[in-house]
């Protein structure tokens, strides 16, 4: 007999990085992504909004010298800059631009996505349309287009890759918002006579906030990645800002004879990345949690 | 269209015939966190099913009675296990069994029916090829055999046009022809114990009627095998069962003949049971509701469980009382049960 | 009950577009409540009770006919023309616990529709969440605490303390027992009994428990696939049904009193409205089907006793089972 077996239905697939076992590991995995985005923090407050004349001058008797070198704990670069003080004055470049660029897509994914939750008749049909288009062309296409017209800088960067990015999560709020106006505590609430904005304040958003917060550290990941790709390929922030995306690019002239060029900026980016991912999924495993322990 | 169901007859309580499932001091629980006592789900059950006969199980929601049912079908919920206690089929104790024993056993020697027929159907199989594993499994058939054993199986629980069912997939039947293939598999093998878990609490109406109609009438007719069917409707297991046996917070409170059990309820509870649900012939009677919550499964068991809620409580129903001896097949766990009222 | 009705739907018709076309949940349904009346609304799925129930309650826009309530025309109103007609008319859902936000503590849940319809301050709102806790049986202390920390036959008191906040003068319950365990399945039905004598409510119950709306109920409405097929005063319905379906429906019922006795049974199962019968759509399970059931559809039709039935043969369906047992 093939029936009920005790493995049941096969485990839901978590979105992106698995980097921690399922279960009660939630909270562990949102508070080691919290410390580690804390460390940037701080990082980007002090080093990154005020770098170290050495980041910025160089001193060409100082060139490539390697990590340890006295006082230069990355190393130097090919103009005998401080790779160390780079990094940190890149995260104003790379984080700002990812946080500026994350905040927008969220919010204004929230407002369509809600919009068109629950004005049905054209205002659904237009947003839903508008969604489904973007969404077909791959976000870094549109966002080397834009640039590529409207020139480098750090605004360009943030809000281009923003509202290439907002149709996603107007999608995702979409869907779940459909679902919950459908549930019957948000009926009963209609019933009763409470309006549609009260409702959507006091119902929907705060039933939303796991999957938006969720989403909010997802993207901003994203963005962080997208920011590196563009610079990388020459298409983000000036070409003499220190975003770690320029470093990376700069660095491939000289990764045989100076690889901390390299391994510096991307060690940056994987360890934000990471320290996002897990902040990510934990709110989403802790809300699980909470959902299955609610019912 | 119109049948007129004849109950099937009931069979006399003298000809009832060899115990087939026996179910003894069952405990079954769930260990505590950190090393705590487990929760305790079912607290010394004692069940007999004969040859022949229908038991129905009737409780509410946590008393234990799905846990019985997955217990004897060896499906109990991981870390629940079996504490003490023995259940056997034909004399055979399963407690001990392996997994792969109780494959061999399941859709075999023992027919389930689930409350929801998809969670026994393979969605991605046709019926005719999950009834055919089943057969192959169980019995040694000719392979040429098979469809004409899988298609009588059918036949045999009222599926119109049976050879083209057998070709169709789950979803592409209803609720009630799915209801229906659930019961052929379960008795395809020629079952000893069929076990069926809320088998028509998803159904319609008229459907649910025509499943108990279906079930009273298969049960019966397969020769030598006893059934348990677990319910939380005393109607449902009114209509199918040959004898009840009521549960609350994982006790057996009082078993009997049903319908001397419904004439004449001697625990509370089951009396507390019968007058809160309403009855054709109650209308304008208000229904008597039974006082407070049922206890949840990690309730303390010091004194009789149902004392919370009974009318009739007293000084000595702070022992919890044992299931009395059978008189004339029934027994009771009450201490205000032995003389009149 | 000649007075005019509290509420009266006539002719009223949904229909939704799906993926397969168009279709009709609802057909050419009419139906009053009187106040302080109980009339019982009965069928299976895909019959479209629960669709009925959320039309009326205008969660949903009818497609056709029109529903007044005390008077007023509201099919078609705006959600903005509605609000003073929703403070009349409220809702008992079937789930409690898909019926409260499991964010929301009880107090909140409760001052939801008072504070909606501006009932008063803060702590006027206060004083009567605490009023309307005691008259569904709930402690005090009850306010500050979440849904989840309550069972099933306790957030049923939460969602019918809701329902009755604004004093509505008519409630329509969905299946608002079905969910709850047996014993505790009297308590609700008591306390909605309690609070009907107490309130003067009008209830539409909408249950697929036939003893249950027997019980409780003034008159019984039998919905088919979307339309009336019988309807009547709830005993009269009940010991002599006139619609074949009614009389199936009857002897479907498992109860403990007239267990294993020989009765009507249909066959077959409930059709979808997608694909809907000729004729009288229930002529495919009928016992006493004849040709003219498969190409001419009955209209609900007055009958004595203040009945009606959509039958060409009224009346003339086998007798469900004998309704009093033998004295045992």
């Amino acid at each position: 007999m093939t029936t009920a077996d005790r493995s049941g239905a096969p485990r839901a697939l978590l979105p992106r990085l698995r980097l921690w076992p399922a279960g009660g590991a939630g909270t562990a995995m949102l508070g080691i992504g919290l410390v580690m985005v804390a460390v940037l923090l701080v990082l980007a407050l002090t080093v990154g909004l005020n770098p170290p004349r050495e980041a910025l001058t160089g001193n060409l008797r100082l060139r490539f010298r390697p990590p340890g070198t006295e006082g230069y704990l990355m190393g130097t670069d090919q103009l005998g800059r401080s790779v160390a003080g780079r990094v940190g004055a890149g995260m104003v470049w790379s984080l700002g631009i990812a946080l500026v660029a994350a905040t927008l897509a969220l919010a204004l994914g929230t407002v369509l996505g809600l919009i068109a939750a629950w004005v049905p008749g054209w205002p659904r049909r237009v947003i839903r349309t508008l969604i489904d288009t973007v969404i077909a062309f791959p976000s870094l296409v549109i966002a080397v287009t834009v640039i590529a017209i409207m020139g480098r800088g750090f605004w360009t960067l943030a809000i281009t890759l923003g509202l290439a990015t907002c149709p996603i999560a107007a999608r995702v709020v979409y869907a779940e918002a459909m679902s919950l106006a459908r549930r019957d505590y948000v009926v009963a609430a209609q019933l009763a006579g409470v309006g549609s904005t009260t409702i959507l304040a006091t119902h929907v958003l705060p039933a939303l906030r796991p999957t938006l917060l969720t989403m909010f550290a997802f993207t901003f990941a994203d963005m962080l990645v997208a920011e590196s790709a563009l610079s990388f390929l020459g298409l983000g922030v000036p070409l003499t800002a220190p975003s770690w995306g320029n470093m990376l690019s700069e660095s491939r002239e000289f990764l045989v004879e100076a690889p901390w060029l390299m391994l510096a900026p991307a060690g940056a980016i994987v360890f934000a990345v990471v320290a996002l991912n897990l902040i990510g999924d934990g709110i989403a495993a802790r809300a699980r949690r909470r959902g299955r322990s609610a019912m | 269209m119109i049948e007129t169901a004849r109950p099937a007859a009931i069979a006399p309580v003298t000809a009832a015939g060899r115990p087939i499932l026996e179910i003894e001091g069952l405990r079954v629980g769930f260990p505590g966190p950190g090393g705590n006592p487990p929760t305790v789900v079912l607290d010394g059950v004692d069940l007999t099913i004969r040859q022949g006969e229908i038991l129905g199980l009737v409780g509410e929601s946590g008393s234990g009675k799905s846990m019985l049912a997955l217990a004897a079908m060896g499906l109990l919920p991981a870390p629940g296990r079996v504490l003490s206690g023995a259940i056997r089929i034909e004399g055979r104790d399963l407690t001990s069994l392996s997994e792969r024993a109780w494959q061999q056993l399941r859709g075999g020697t023992l027919g389930m029916v689930f409350q929801d027929p998809m969670t026994g159907l393979n969605p991605v199989r046709s019926i005719g090829a999950t009834l055919g594993e089943s057969i192959r499994r169980h019995q040694r058939v000719a392979a040429s055999d098979v469809a004409r054993i899988a298609e009588a199986a059918l036949r045999a629980v009222g599926i119109p046009a049976a050879r083209e069912r057998l070709s169709a997939y789950p979803h592409q039947l209803s609720g009630g022809l799915r209801q229906r293939v659930m019961i052929a598999l379960a008795l395809v093998n020629r079952p000893r114990v069929i076990i069926a878990d809320e088998p028509t609490t998803a159904l319609d109406a008229t459907i649910q009627a025509q499943i108990l109609d279906l079930l009273r009438e298969r049960l019966h007719h397969a020769e030598g095998a006893g059934g348990l069917m677990i319910t939380h409707d005393l109607g449902v297991a009114a209509e199918v069962c040959d004898r009840i046996a009521v549960i609350y917070h994982g006790r057996i409170v009082e078993t009997g003949q049903t319908r001397e059990v419904l004439a004449d309820p001697r625990h509370p509870y089951t009396a507390g049971l019968l007058a809160a649900v309403p009855r054709f012939d109650g209308r304008g009677r208000r229904l008597v509701p039974i006082p407070g919550q049922p206890p949840g499964p990690a309730a303390e068991r010091i004194s009789c469980s149902f004392r919370p809620r009974c009318a009739r409580a007293s000084e000595a129903c702070s022992a919890a009382p044992a299931l009395s001896p059978p008189v004339q097949g029934r027994s009771v766990a009450c201490h205000h049960s032995g003389g009149g009222q | 009950m000649s007075a005019a009705p509290l509420l009266a739907a006539e002719g009223l018709s949904v229909a939704f577009d799906t993926p397969r076309g168009r279709v009709h949940a609802l057909e050419d349904v009419s139906l009053a409540v009187a106040r302080g009346e109980t009339v019982g609304l009965v069928g299976e799925s895909g019959s479209g009770k629960s669709t009925l129930a959320l039309t009326l309650l205008r969660a949903l826009t009818p497609s056709g006919g029109s529903i007044r309530f005390d008077g007023q025309e509201i099919g078609q109103l705006s959600s903005r023309a509605l609000k003073p007609v929703r403070r009349r008319l409220q809702m008992v859902f079937q789930d409690p616990y898909a019926s409260l936000d499991p964010r929301m503590t009880v107090a909140r849940i409760v001052a939801e529709p008072l504070r909606a319809h501006r009932f008063g301050t803060r702590s006027e709102i206060a004083v009567r969440v605490a009023e309307l806790l005691a008259a569904v049986g709930l402690p005090e202390e009850a306010a500050q605490r979440y849904p989840a920390e309550f069972s099933g036959g306790q957030r049923q008191r939460i969602a019918i303390a809701r329902a009755i906040a604004l004093e509505p003068e008519m409630v329509v319950a969905d299946e608002p027992v079905s969910a709850l365990d047996v014993s505790i399945q009297a308590q609700i039905v008591n306390l909605l009994q309690d609070i009907q004598t107490r309130m003067g409510i009008a209830y539409l119950v909408i249950a697929h428990d036939l003893p249950l709306v027997h019980q409780i109920a003034d008159r019984i409405v039998v919905l088919y696939l979307g339309r009336v097929v019988e309807e009547g005063p709830a005993e009269a319905v009940v010991a002599r049904p006139l619609h074949p379906y009614t009389a199936g429906l009857l002897a479907a019922t498992p109860t403990v009193d007239t267990a294993g006795r020989p009765r009507l049974r249909l066959g077959g199962d409930p059709p979808s409205p997608i694909d809907r019968p000729s004729g009288c759509a229930f002529h495919p399970r009928c016992p006493i089907a004849r040709d003219r059931c498969r190409s001419e559809r009955p209209a609900l039709t007055a009958r004595d006793g203040g009945r009606r039935v959509a039958c060409h043969f009224p009346g003339e369906v086998p007798p469900p089972l004998a309704l009093r047992p033998d004295p045992v």
